[in-house]
């Protein structure tokens, strides 16, 4: 067989590269590098050129307690779809052929209709007179309609649903990779089906599950929709009252100096869970070792 | 191989070819970009303002629809493409908007000010319609057996009435029926007093089942007796009874406020649009509103032509307006921000 020679040589191979990165490099930098700069400048130059809009921040206690309320429905949003998307994500992989398209286009159903309207969906679902509680009371579960909406546990309900299929995807894109051999010798070398699993698929499947974690987590972040219509009056977060600052009281330096708050938090959070993700395939022998 | 790597590149500058713009040619009629809250409102505006307007001047009327996003408005305005030609705004816009300098001058030859009521004009805009947050119920719930609250001193009283209720997630309103509630008059609400509304609002806290945010859903939280009792706006509860609905109201401590027409600057049919502001302020035109939502009009020669049978049901009746109070909107434009933060630390304890 005539071997391939080298088509290019080094050179162009980098310029290539670069020509290819380039154009979606710009389109980063000008529609969002840009504006979060236009961002910051905004927070420190409106409406003159103090540190009021941040002074403000942290004088006044009720943001940080905003912020704290943000920053604890989101984890406990993502501790539910790891929860919910793990198991579903699994039996996804376990299964073929035409149950596995459904169960693939079930995950993605959620994306078909706006947010908005699968948020309304949920009112009617959630509400004193709504499906659950009317199906409850038929089956004698319990004997008085429950509270499912307008407070935390509706939101929970409503932003996991929507978030779901952001677990999903990237834990079975891990889990698909996995060679099932692997569970089944460690089962054939003694350990049973827990003890198999949690010492091969499981280590194995933490890329995926940190990456699904990451989305679901700075996803939920800045959600705005899902806890103003589902929550109660103790479920603000902070996407509302930048919201609020932006359209009603148009005092857009405040605004700005929330928003850059909101990020600079993200941001921490971001490089948190890369370096947790690092620290993790470190220990961790990686699926190409395996190979 | 060479073929490959320039077939690559071409495919690299394909996000630039995005950027580029196609121009096309403009309309030769006269258009008028006009926007308002949607809904059973705009339905309303549009078989009273638009189709008449627009075949009385012969103009192209687009509607568009927003939920009152300011910051859009303002960003429309600042970024120097404006899209928006007239636009139904919400009084404090009109202040705040003035402010900050995002309207053009209403041009007064045009629009009949003298028969305007004197709250109805303003540099910058001028009043569309006058509405009203009152106290709602379900219908069926109450019966001349079983009498409605009357009155926010009603509204606060949960042992008289233990029914689930419902306000508005906004401290607009809310502080008003605070007050009357715990027995300030009328005439002497403003300027607020902080301290107290906050107090009593504290008595009825825990009672509110749910605060609403979208201007339907009082009628479908009383529709489906998530709540009993509710404030809202007395166009959507009187349109949403006639629908069939089990809601009703009441107007006793009823908060007159209303609606303004602007036209944002730099607006690209800004002689259009005082056409517009001239025929919907005009007598003829505002007496036709009324008959498909009871929302009341600034014109002193439309008040006269409604007939009693509407009239009774609009905030501007005499008889209803004696129960009610009249917003202060300057109040409300300088003290917003503190108050939103204060209302803010009060939801969360």
């Amino acid at each position: 067989m005539k071997s391939a020679r080298p088509s290019r040589s080094l050179k162009s191979d980098g310029l290539t590269t670069w020509l290819l990165i380039v154009p979606s490099l710009l389109f980063v930098i000008l529609v969002f590098i840009l504006p979060t700069l236009i961002l910051f400048r905004r927070s420190v130059v409106d409406p003159s050129f103090t540190l009021e809009n941040y002074a403000r921040i942290l004088h006044e206690p009720v943001y940080l307690q905003v912020i704290w309320i943000t920053f604890k429905i989101a984890t406990i949003v993502t501790v539910l779809t790891i929860v919910l998307g793990y198991p579903f994500a699994y039996a996804i992989n376990r299964t073929r052929g035409s149950l596995k398209l459904i169960l693939l286009g079930l995950t993605l159903l959620p994306f078909w209709t706006s947010l908005l309207v699968r948020t309304f969906a949920f009112i009617l679902l959630l509400q004193q007179q709504g499906l659950i509680n009317k199906m409850l009371l038929t089956l004698h579960i319990i004997s008085a309609p429950i509270a499912l909406v307008y407070n935390l546990p509706g939101v929970l309900v409503g932003m996991t649903y929507m978030l779901l299929p952001y677990m999903v995807l990237p834990l079975y894109g891990t889990l698909h990779r996995i060679d099932p051999k692997l569970e089944w010798s460690a089962s054939s070398l003694g350990a049973g089906r827990l003890r198999a699993f949690c010492s091969t698929t499981l280590p194995l499947s933490a890329p995926g599950l940190v990456a699904g974690s990451a989305i679901v987590f700075l996803l939920s972040l800045g959600f705005f929709v899902t806890p103003a219509l589902l929550g109660g009056p103790r479920e603000q977060t902070i996407s509302m009252i930048i919201e609020a600052q932006v359209n009603q009281l148009l005092n857009w330096g405040f605004a700005a100096a929330l928003s850059v708050v909101l990020i600079l938090i993200t941001a921490l959070f971001a490089v948190l869970i890369v370096c947790g993700g690092w620290i993790i395939s470190r220990r961790k022998p990686s699926l190409a070792e395996l190979r | 191989m060479k073929n490959r790597s320039r077939v690559l590149v071409l495919f690299a500058l394909i996000p630039l070819l995005l950027f580029t713009r196609c121009s096309g040619s403009g309309p030769k009629q006269r258009e008028l970009v006009v926007v308002s809250y949607g809904g059973s409102y705009q339905d309303a505006q549009r078989k009273a303002y638009f189709e008449a307007f627009a075949k009385k001047y012969n103009v192209n009327v687009r509607e568009e629809t927003w939920g009152g996003d300011f910051g859009k408005l303002k960003a429309m305005v600042e970024s120097g493409n404006v899209t928006w030609d007239v636009v139904d705004v919400e009084a404090y816009m009109v202040l705040r908007g003035a402010q900050q300098n995002l309207y053009e001058k209403i041009d007064y030859t045009k629009v009949p000010k003298d028969e305007l009521l004197p709250e109805a004009i303003n540099d910058y805009g001028v009043v569309a319609v006058f509405w009203s947050t009152v106290q709602a119920f379900n219908s069926q719930h109450f019966s001349p057996d079983k009498p409605h609250p009357v009155g926010w001193a009603d509204f606060w009283n949960t042992q008289k009435f233990p029914e689930p209720r419902a306000l508005r997630k906004d401290p607009v309103g809310n502080l008003e029926f605070a007050l009357l509630a715990d027995g300030v008059p009328k005439d002497r609400l403003y300027p607020l007093d902080l301290d107290r509304a906050f107090a009593s609002l504290d008595k009825i806290k825990s009672h509110v089942k749910v605060w609403w945010t979208a201007g339907e859903q009082p009628v479908q939280l009383l529709s489906t007796s998530e709540v009993l009792i509710s404030s809202g706006w007395n166009g959507r509860i009187y349109s949403g009874a006639k629908e069939g609905k089990p809601v009703a109201l009441d107007w006793e401590g009823g908060l007159v406020s209303s609606d303004w027409w602007v036209i944002p600057r730099g607006s690209k049919n800004k002689d259009v649009a005082q056409d517009f502001l001239a025929f919907a302020s005009s007598a003829e035109a505002q007496s036709e509103l009324p008959k498909y939502i009871a929302y009341g009009p600034p014109n002193k020669n439309a008040i006269a032509r409604i007939p009693p049978e509407i009239a009774k049901d609009l905030p501007t009746a005499p008889q209803n307006l004696a129960k009610q109070v009249i917003i202060n909107n300057e109040w409300w434009e300088k003290n917003q921000a503190a108050v939103l933060d204060r209302w803010n630390k009060w939801l969360l304890k």
